[in-house]
């Protein structure tokens, strides 16, 4: 049933995957096309390690250009999962077939975990596809580095994970959204201002943003980055599944038919 | 002690402090065609939920078929039909397809009885989901909900949106199911569909059982607005000493009055003169509940 379930999905959205991972894709090696041209060295000393801004511009690739560019399709694809009417409503109906509730989450889930993974695929060829055939002399390996692209993996499932939450406590689509891509870019600009502002040193310790930085960044303060990031997708997808098998989906939006209802009596 | 099929205690919900279903005790017999009657809003779809186990109840507790539908749910499932009030699924499926799917869910493969169901219904299974109006949605679910042999079948709203010659096919369905002995659960807005097809019926308001009633005495409580025009003028002697007559208004050749139950003695005395017009209307289900009740929009 599960496979059956994410290929029926699959086949559903298939025009958007189309679109989004060509979009994924020409946007990296337009953006590597143009990197040489751009010159990131007048930027202040907090801007340029709050980017990452670096030479080649693969800093800023992984910073600035993907974690919104596949971030805000994927965060709102999950959104529609558990907070768009309709979808709830197919998913209460299936709620009452024979089918067991983790297998049903799973099949959601999991077929965002799949879209995700086929956006990076795509943004993998599009890096290959730049840095090999456009920019001959680039350096592959520091676009195709596997620590930063399991890195943005970790963090664009953060973002799916908290997208799914409030769009199925607010069974609404675009809160689900608004508190995804808010939180990436509150604390991308937390994170810049505690790079600028001294006494606000310590607030990075409790931004995601700092984490993912860590992460892609390397060296030994990765480790931490790497317990985070995996750790919090843990702890929010456990909790998400606990959620979601206790039944919340059916009760909002029942709860919102029946308090309209209830106050039209 | 008794097999009921479905049994709810003292069901409560509430949604923060608002009272969607309070108290509500049924006691539903195997072979029996049941149904919950009640306005837009009285606790109608949160009643089926709670049956099937998809919501918490605040409080009592519901049995279906001897099972706790939030224990046991997925056993439970296995022997239930539904069809929901407004069903939705992926648009760009076929309706084929989407049985097939759902006859996946029970490991079973597509039977022709599918085909046959809908074929009396008049759906075409070859078209997209997303291409069906509401009514040729809710005609999948219900062909869903009766292509297994199901030993429950829980429809919510089953003839809404449904066109008169669909609405007979699932009469005619369910009184099939009936006498093969399986069970129909049905919720429903329209007092006419639960006289004609209901053993009984739970009267629901604002979230309460106001009454059980037998199919036969509801039809009994049956108002009908009755307007007739007739040739010559009538006297009014001839229509006051019918004991269910109500309202009446007579004015030389026009009659107006409200008739309660039977309308046999009526017609007897009608059809004793030339009628030249005839119109029979239906009170809203407010002001049945109003009449016998005493609650409703106008209660005092």
């Amino acid at each position: 049933m599960l496979p059956d379930m994410i290929a029926t999905a699959l086949r559903a959205r298939l025009r958007w995957l189309l679109g989004s991972g060509a979009g994924v894709l020409v946007a990296i090696i337009i953006w590597l096309g143009i990197t040489p041209s751009l010159s990131f060295e007048n930027l202040p000393d907090w801007l340029e390690l709050t980017i990452l801004a670096d030479e080649g511009g693969e800093g800023v690739l992984f910073t600035l250009i993907l974690p919104f560019l596949m971030g805000v399709p994927l965060v709102l694809e999950a959104s529609r999962w558990l907070g768009e009417e309709i979808s709830r409503e197919t998913i209460a109906f299936l709620l009452t077939l024979p089918v067991r509730r983790w297998i049903l989450f799973l099949g959601g889930w999991g077929f965002h975990v799949l879209l995700l993974l086929l956006l990076l695929g795509s943004g993998i060829i599009g890096g290959w596809l730049g840095a090999t055939v456009l920019e001959g002399g680039r350096s592959v390996s520091s676009i195709l580095t596997p620590a930063r692209w399991v890195a943005l993996g970790l963090f664009l499932m953060l973002l799916i994970h908290v997208g799914m939450l409030a769009a199925l406590f607010a069974a609404n689509t675009w809160v689900g959204m608004g508190s995804a891509v808010g939180l990436m870019s509150v604390s991308l600009l937390l994170y810049g201002w505690s790079q600028h502002i001294p006494f606000l040193t310590w607030l990075r310790f409790i931004l995601p943003w700092y984490y993912y930085v860590v992460t892609i960044q390397g060296g030994e303060s990765a480790q931490v980055g790497w317990w985070f990031m995996g750790g919090i997708n843990l702890l929010l997808a456990g909790g998400l599944a606990w959620i979601f098998r206790q039944g919340r989906i059916l009760e909002a939006p029942q709860y919102s038919k029946d308090k309209k209802l209830l106050t039209e009596r | 002690m008794r097999y009921l099929v479905i049994r709810t205690e003292n069901l409560s919900k509430h949604f923060d402090r608002r009272v969607a279903v309070e108290n509500v005790t049924l006691d539903v017999e195997p072979g029996e065609i049941y149904a919950v009657l009640g306005p837009k809003g009285s606790g109608k779809s949160t009643l089926i939920r709670l049956v099937l186990g998809l919501i918490r109840p605040t409080r009592g507790r519901v049995m279906v078929l001897g099972m706790d539908p939030l224990r046991q749910g997925l056993a439970l499932r296995q022997r239930i039909g539904y069809a929901p009030e407004q069903g939705v699924f992926y648009p760009w499926m076929r309706g084929d397809e989407v049985l097939r799917l759902l006859a996946q869910t029970r490991r079973l493969p597509l039977s022709e009885s599918a085909a046959d169901l809908a074929h009396q219904f008049g759906l075409d299974l070859s078209r997209p989901f997303g291409a069906y109006g509401w009514g040729e949605r809710k005609i999948l679910f219900l062909v869903h909900a009766f292509m297994f042999s199901a030993d429950v079948l829980i429809l919510d709203e089953p003839t809404v949106g449904l066109d008169t010659v669909a609405q007979d096919v699932f009469f005619r369905l369910a009184r099939q199911a009936r006498t093969e002995g399986r069970t129909v659960f049905f919720t429903t807005s329209s007092l006419l569909e639960a006289e004609r097809l209901c053993d009984r019926v739970a009267l629901l308001w604002q979230g309460r059982i106001l009454a059980v009633e037998r199919g036969v005495q509801l039809r009994a409580k049956t108002l009908r607005r009755i307007e007739m025009r007739f040739a010559t003028p009538v006297a009014c002697e001839a229509f006051a000493g019918l004991p269910n007559l109500e309202e009446l208004y007579l004015e030389e050749n026009k009659l107006r009055c409200t008739l309660r139950g039977d309308p046999d003695a009526f017609l007897k005395v009608a059809s004793q003169y030339r009628i030249t017009d005839f119109i029979s209307q239906q009170p809203s289900l407010d002001e049945i509940y109003r009449r016998y009740y005493g609650v409703g929009g106008y209660a005092a």
